[in-house]
């Protein structure tokens, strides 16, 4: 089917804001990088609203969406539901925080837009599994969604860190690092249990074989914009700022990662779409 | 009571004139198709042959469509219709890509079927009965059924290839071809349960 591009933009953006919130609650749970906190918080906060707001040009009729609100049991009631909560919490914890609040209470904030965060970051995926897709209907998609939001919002913390130069401390950069080498790897490895799926999922359509990203008419985004704008490029950017540590084009370096994160988090949702052809009702 | 059709593929001729019927008792606009056939060559020469596919709105019984559209827009009815509310329709597609069988369009553009001469005045009136942004599919002829008439499909199809009726009532004569002719549901395997049953074609 063809690329839902508000949709694309909708899931990567707010998977970047509710990871790098996520971030956030365990700097807040760790007690370190509290210089970092508020602009994380700030960039989901906005990366959530921008998701939320590109969303919506995906729809024909946004001003019925109230009718969504009897039926939080669908996908998209759960993904409304999810932001809504997410979103009040982050504007919640901003609040507590500027106002100088304990930590006590920030802590019981952070947890719950956790949870909701992880929630929201698996169920942006979920809510393609489904059976009529056949290339979509696996449940990797929601951790291929769920590393990719990761890997993105750990690199804009990243890029916080850097901008903030000496104040973060080196154990902190260190422990960024690891994590988002981490998301990176758990990355590469469910899009490789996907192309796996592809490879062994019934109705062996030719228009969603593995082949066709591996060899085929999307192996350019596939090679180009998942494996090595999305998945090179950051890894090499992350080693490098592992052994570089405390160098002064540290920002560049890990600004570079996050544009190659985002293309890959573009690429990998376009092509999940491309593949994305009905099952075939006659056999 | 659950409506249902049977449509006997030893019979359909791949004329169109469902097609036809569908589109002109819905007035749906241009490259919209609620029913359609599809053509598939099927077998080797010099043992080919051509299949027709009739299709249109399979009225699951556990529709997929109404599972994920997230505003009640899409919902079954008590006689096991698949209707769509086309004003809670907010025009997310999540039907669209959910349902199995290519039954659902959304409305994107209305145009005249001959644009050097504009809108027909059967034009006009039939497309004003369909929203802009909303998705659409086959009813079953609703509108017909409570006039006491069959689908416009099953009443105009030459060969008397659909037979329309309660699947429920034994008597009906789509439950006894139901039970008796073992016709195929499509993609039975994903759990829909269609009301849209086929008797298979056998080649003589």
């Amino acid at each position: 089917m063809e690329v839902q591009w508000p949709l694309v933009f909708f899931t990567l953006l707010t998977g970047l804001g509710v990871s790098a919130f996520s971030c956030v609650a365990v700097t807040e749970w760790l007690g370190v990088a509290e210089s970092i906190r508020m602009q994380g918080a700030m960039t989901a906060l906005v990366a959530m609203a921008m998701g939320g707001g590109l969303s919506l040009l995906h729809l024909s009729h946004p001003f019925r969406t109230y009718h969504i609100s009897k039926h939080f049991e669908t996908g998209m009631g759960k993904e409304m539901l999810l932001i809504g909560i997410t979103g009040s919490l982050v504007l919640l914890y901003i609040i507590l925080l500027g106002a100088g609040f304990s930590a006590q209470a920030r802590k019981v904030v952070v947890s719950l837009g956790l949870i909701s965060s992880i929630a929201l970051a698996f169920e942006m995926g979920a809510i393609y599994v489904l059976p009529a897709r056949p290339a979509w209907n696996t449940w990797f998609w929601p951790f291929v969604y769920a590393a990719s939001a990761a890997v993105t919002g750990l690199f804009t913390i990243y890029i916080w860190a850097a901008a903030l130069d000496g104040r973060v401390g080196e154990v902190v950069l260190l422990g960024i690092n690891k994590a988002t080498l981490i998301a990176l790897i758990t990355q590469a490895g469910t899009i490789l249990a996907y192309m796996l799926f592809l490879r062994e999922a019934p109705y062996k359509d030719p228009r969603r074989r593995a082949i066709r990203l591996l060899a085929g008419d999307m192996s350019f985004p596939f090679w180009g914009g998942v494996v090595i704008a999305g998945l090179a490029v950051p890894i090499g950017m992350t080693l490098y700022l592992q052994a570089m540590q405390g160098a002064h084009f540290f920002l560049a370096v890990a600004v570079v990662g996050l544009i190659g994160a985002l293309i890959g988090g573009i690429a990998i949702r376009a092509l999940m779409y491309t593949l994305g052809s009905e099952a075939d009702p006659i056999l | 009571m659950r409506y249902g059709m049977v449509i006997d593929l030893n019979r359909c001729t791949g004329c169109h004139a469902c097609t036809l019927a569908c589109k002109e008792h819905n007035g749906t606009p241009k490259g919209v198709f609620w029913s359609r056939v599809l053509i598939r060559e099927k077998g080797e020469y010099p043992h080919a042959w051509v299949h027709y596919q009739p299709m249109l709105c399979m009225h699951c019984a556990d529709p997929e469509c109404v599972r994920v559209c997230p505003t009640g827009a899409s919902y079954q009815r008590e006689d096991g219709i698949v209707a769509i509310d086309q004003d809670k329709c907010i025009g997310c597609q999540n039907c669209i890509m959910a349902c199995p069988y290519g039954a659902r369009t959304k409305l994107i553009d209305i145009q005249p079927y001959h644009p050097e001469k504009g809108f027909t005045p059967y034009e006009r009136v039939a497309f004003s009965r369909h929203q802009l942004g909303v998705v659409g599919k086959c009813d079953f002829c609703a509108s017909r059924l409570e006039e006491g008439k069959e689908p416009a499909c099953v009443q105009t199809c030459p060969p008397k290839a659909r037979f329309f009726g309660d699947l429920d009532n034994p008597e009906s004569e789509v439950a006894n071809l139901a039970a008796r002719r073992n016709p195929r549901q499509l993609l039975s395997e994903i759990g829909t349960n269609p009301s849209v049953y086929y008797i298979e074609y056998v080649r003589r």
